[in-house]
């Protein structure tokens, strides 16, 4: 078993869960990343969605699955279950639609108090193409965040602005920085899922204490 | 040589659905009474009911056991026009209250929250529904307006349960066929004798109750793929809320999704769960090849180009062991099941807090 894993080198995968209220463009968000494409009939996610993607960094390549959310509050009592093994829990809220703001808390509450600090959080402002219909400033979202100590970033996934930097940033900060996989076909995944899982919750908790710097 | 082998079989089709219309219109419909539990009416119904005469064999088999009436209606879209001006009024007071972008007062707060409403729910789900059909989608068509109408009038109707991510869609589906009175009717009654009122509420021990009942059926139709998914640790709150609230909407072609209803109104939950596993046990062949990831994917995005709908329906039929009877079976006992397993954590933790 352990000469075998040696042998053969795992891709690092993580689960990302979008969350956030209704129509804040959680789909949209994920669909300019995976398609770089923007699509104006979108249809209401119901339940969740699933996608993963590869993506190669400098030093390294990870494999991202997107876990798509329905934002409707009815549908937070299946949160618990879709975050329970998330690396990253990604809050969205719409800059022109201040509820959705306001909603944030909520959002932030319910990851932590399923999850606690075992997950690394980001607050993610989107549509900020509409200029004319903003009604949540930049530096409020930035100071949501910061009272929170998460991440933070604007983003359109409309005029397709900052959607790639988001990710890279969450990439960069994923847990298990120290090891340095090489990228490998998608069979070896499943094969590696169980003892992945295991590297990647230790080195998770490393990352948690180094992370608050 | 193909094409006319193609044409030859699309005119037997069409050939069969005028036989069809026939035998409803002429045999079935005027002698509904002597016909209703007939083994040729659900015969019929399991060929897909043709869409002339589906909105009347739907208000038909569904009926009315909650005696909704016209008048009741109309009454509820006169509530529904009266909270949706209100809400109006309130979306204005929050753009005049928020005039400055930094500006978060309290009133003005309580007045978002006020906000977070089914009203709001479903202005923001009205031109998602069905966004491939443009009659939904085009704000001033007429479908649209009646779609509103009918949520609006469903959450007055029933406050308590108000309105859920997915409704849109079954109303939609009825409003296709039916005139807005009889699709309300038809509406309430449905979700009423459902699994879709545990759905839509969201309560979780409900919800629980028809997905470990899913997990029994599937382990004994299709115990290797049942395997594969323990194996992989697909669970079923990936695939099935998504694809149940939808009303499959969201997952199959919509020929294929009515004549699914057809069934559903016909022989209620249990076959919406045989569907259930009549897709899985479509794809079986490609799920067994696959890791997690490309399982989780291919149940949230079926490719509905590759779905042949005779063969689907092949596939649901072939899965007899979910008959009706056997569905309210093992519903019972995973209810059963449940409460117990309730019982006795509520003690444990119960005799916990006593020693303490």
């Amino acid at each position: 078993m352990s000469s075998q894993s040696k042998s053969i080198t795992p891709l690092s995968k993580y689960k990302l869960v979008f969350l956030g209220d209704q129509a804040v463009g959680k789909t949209s968000i994920i669909t300019r990343f995976m398609y770089d494409k923007f699509d104006n009939n979108y249809q209401a996610t119901i339940g969740i969605d699933f996608l993963s993607k590869t993506m190669y960094l400098e030093d390294r390549t990870v494999r991202l699955q997107l876990w798509d959310t329905a934002g409707q509050e009815r549908f937070r009592s299946l949160i618990p279950s879709y975050i329970r093994d998330s690396s990253v829990a990604v809050i969205v809220y719409d800059v022109t639609n201040r509820a959705s703001f306001l909603s944030v808390n909520r959002w932030l509450e319910e990851v932590k108090n399923e999850r606690g600090e075992d997950v690394i959080l980001v607050l993610v402002g989107n549509k900020t193409d509409q200029t004319e219909r903003r009604q949540v400033s930049t530096e409020e979202g930035e100071a949501k965040a910061k009272e929170y100590g998460i991440m933070f970033m604007e983003t359109s996934a409309k005029a397709g602005f900052n959607v790639k930097a988001l990710f890279r940033k969450i990439a960069s900060v994923l847990p298990g920085m120290e090891n340095v996989p090489e990228p490998t076909n998608m069979q070896m995944v499943d094969i590696k899922l169980n003892s992945n899982t295991e590297t990647t919750t230790t080195s998770e908790s490393n990352q948690t204490q180094r992370c608050r710097c | 040589m193909t094409t006319n082998h193609a044409s030859s079989s699309a005119y037997r089709y069409e050939e069969r659905q005028t036989y069809l219309c026939r035998v409803w219109k002429e045999k079935i419909l005027p002698n509904w009474d002597e016909k209703k539990h007939s083994r040729k009416l659900r015969d019929l119904v399991f060929e897909g009911i043709p869409p002339s005469v589906r909105g009347e064999v739907w208000k038909r088999i569904i009926g009315n056991p909650l005696k909704v009436t016209p008048e009741l209606y109309s009454i509820l879209c006169e509530q529904a026009k009266k909270s949706r001006k209100d809400f109006e009024k309130l979306t204005s007071e929050i753009a005049i209250a928020d005039g400055d972008v930094g500006g978060s007062g309290g009133t003005v707060e309580q007045l978002y929250s006020r906000e977070r409403s089914a009203q709001k729910s479903i202005n923001l789900d009205l031109p998602r529904t069905f966004p491939e059909l443009t009659f939904f989608h085009v704000e001033s068509s007429p479908l649209q307006g009646q779609l509103r109408e009918l949520l609006e009038a469903y959450v007055c109707f029933r406050p308590d349960i108000g309105y859920t991510q997915g409704m849109s869609y079954l109303a939609a589906g009825l409003l296709l066929y039916m005139d807005p009175c009889d699709a309300f009717i038809s509406f309430c009654n449905l979700l009423h004798r459902s699994c879709f009122l545990s759905f839509f509420s969201m309560k979780l021990p409900d919800v629980q109750i028809y997905l470990q009942t899913h997990q029994r059926l599937f382990k004994s139709e299709l115990l290797v793929l049942y395997e594969h998914f323990e194996r992989i640790r697909i669970e079923p709150e990936m695939y099935m809320v998504g694809w149940i609230m939808s009303a499959y909407c969201r997952a199959l072609p919509l020929d294929v999704v009515f004549r699914v209803w057809d069934g559903f109104i016909l022989d209620g939950d249990a076959y919406l769960f045989r569907t259930a596993l009549g897709i899985l046990k479509y794809f079986e062949d490609t799920l067994l090849k696959s890791s997690f990831e490309e399982c989780a994917f291919l149940l949230s995005h079926i490719p509905q180009d590759h779905i042949i709908s005779d063969v689907l329906f092949q596939k649901i039929r072939s899965l007899s062991g979910v008959s009706k009877k056997r569905f309210k079976h093992i519903y019972h006992k995973c209810e059963k099941e449940m409460s117990q397993w309730n019982g006795e954590y509520f003690q444990a933790s119960w005799k916990q807090q006593q020693q303490k």
